[in-house]
């Protein structure tokens, strides 16, 4: 039977009205706009170098010895080597950029058994590019996992998916998107080795007692990558609960969390993220409305998930915590 | 000229309404947090330039900014989202679904522009006209748009709301 328009406003506004009790994420969003200003005055004195080198000879910019040969580098390259806080070691093994000019590029990367991960250095958040690998003798394209998108915001490191066993050679390549404009994209292929002794990260929050109006019923706490799953029961009152989580360490935004309640599979993975977020701003990111069923309680297990194996070598903490809605 | 010591009082303000709006477009709490954002951060870069309709401008991008996410597939892939299927997501998994419970789930499966249709003329209350100007088509676009959105959603489309409010 069809319903009527009423009845269809009514429908939108009844699911979106949970937007009322999720504040702004003011916190968040300066950060945002700080990393912006930032990358627009990069910007802005990268274009006043290449203006200089534009009128080098003007200028003196000259290499040593008086040659024409004017070497500026607009920015520090990538690291050769870094380590992470869990004492996880990335060492460069390739190194692109893109630009007006360049719109496509394929890296012939060697392979030594190791993962391999990919930084940008990102000058607009618009249409980033998009990477692929393949391996000689396979038709399957690897991707960035577990998310196909670079992390510009932070710039760390994004995953490839593992590669074959074996795999000595891989074809990165790096295409502009079709939209994109003239801006200077960079790209550094890693590979990492984890830490001999793994690094604790500090420790987490506690979940608060309540956040907003929600109120806490259940948590659970566990240490990557000894424990791979914590379980929540709570009793179930029929009222709107929230699932949060977070992560801490290295993992975060790297390893993913799979969720059943009461034994049914979340049909999405979420990422494990930072918890200064939900501290901060309230249930925001890692926050899910769940529904009990009919049964007296509700069991909530959260698991982590990762298709790269080495981050059994690498250290983690996670808390889920279950917060149920006032009346 | 705006003044950007404005700005956070316009974003505490004006959130719950976007966020609304970016929940029904996207239905994941998490990609319309960051949908709202990502609108509001271009209008703090643009703030000094917008004049009075400012909501309506980070609307418009909002809406834009979805339809072009829609396209490149974002959200069909396994994003970091933060949320888990919602309440009507699992009352239908236990086969609890009523008609607004379908209703719902074919809005999610309109394509964007169409969704953005049904939710500026029937959530935000746009005239034809404005949801022309805020999705940058023509208003005859708007119409067809419209008209397969609700064929697809079964809504009785010679319903008048406004009559059903005034009785």
């Amino acid at each position: 039977m069809p319903i009527d328009r009423l009845d269809l406003q009514d429908l939108m506004d009844e699911r979106s009205r949970p937007a009322i009790e999720r504040p702004a994420p003011l916190t968040s969003l300066r950060g945002r706009i700080d990393r912006a200003r930032r990358r627009r005055r990069a910007a802005w004195a990268g274009a006043v170098i290449v203006s200089l080198v534009a009128s080098g000879t003007v200028l003196g910019l000259r290499g040593p010895g008086g040659s024409d040969q004017t070497s500026v580098t607009v920015a520090a390259a990538f690291p050769a080597e870094y380590t992470e806080s869990d004492g996880t070691v990335y060492r460069l093994v390739a190194e692109a950029t893109l630009d007006a000019a360049t719109r496509e590029v394929t890296l012939d990367v060697a392979v030594r058994g190791k993962p391999l991960a990919i930084r940008a250095e990102c000058p607009a958040e618009r249409w980033p590019p998009q990477i692929t690998v393949r391996v000689p003798e396979s038709s399957k394209k690897y991707r960035l996992t577990p998310t196909p998108f670079l992390d510009c915001h932070e710039n760390r490191a994004v995953d490839l998916m593992p590669l074959p066993q074996g795999t000595r050679r891989a074809a990165v390549t790096i295409e502009a998107h079709n939209k994109a404009g003239p801006e200077r994209w960079r790209f550094g292929v890693y590979e990492w080795t984890p830490p001999a002794t793994a690094k604790r990260p500090r420790p987490l929050p506690e979940p608060p007692a309540t956040i907003g109006t929600w109120r806490l019923l259940g948590k659970a706490k566990g240490t990557w990558p000894a424990t791979r799953e914590v379980t929540i029961t709570v009793p179930n009152t029929g009222r709107p609960m929230a699932l949060v989580t977070y992560c801490g360490g290295d993992i975060n935004r790297r390893l993913m969390l799979e969720t059943r309640v009461n034994g049914r599979l979340s049909n999405h993975r979420v990422g494990c993220v930072k918890p200064g977020i939900i501290q901060d701003d309230g249930p925001r990111n890692g926050y899910a409305t769940l529904d009990g069923d009919r049964k007296a309680t509700t069991t909530v297990k959260v698991r982590l998930v990762t298709e790269v194996s080495d981050y059994r070598h690498r250290p983690g903490l996670l808390t889920a915590a279950v917060y149920e809605m006032p009346r | 000229m705006a003044d950007r010591s404005e700005y956070d009082a316009f974003v505490t303000r004006a959130w719950p309404r976007l966020l609304r709006t970016a929940y029904l477009l996207t239905r994941e709490w998490d990609a319309a947090e960051d949908l709202v954002q990502t609108a509001l951060l271009k209008a703090w870069l643009a703030w000094p330039r917008l004049g009075d309709e400012r909501e309506a401008y980070v609307r418009k991008i909002i809406v834009n900014v979805h339809v072009s996410w829609w396209r490149r597939r974002w959200r069909r892939a396994e994003v970091t989202s933060g949320s888990l299927p919602d309440r009507s997501q699992v009352a239908d998994h236990m086969g609890q679904a009523d008609e607004r419970e379908l209703v719902w789930q074919a809005l999610g499966r309109l394509p964007a522009r169409q969704r953005a249709v049904v939710v500026l003329r029937y959530f935000e209350d746009l005239t034809e006209a404005q949801t022309a100007e805020t999705l940058g088509c023509s208003v005859g676009t708007v119409k067809s748009q419209t008209s397969r959105a609700l064929a697809k959603l079964r809504v009785d489309d010679s319903f008048d709301p406004m009559i059903a409010r005034r009785s």
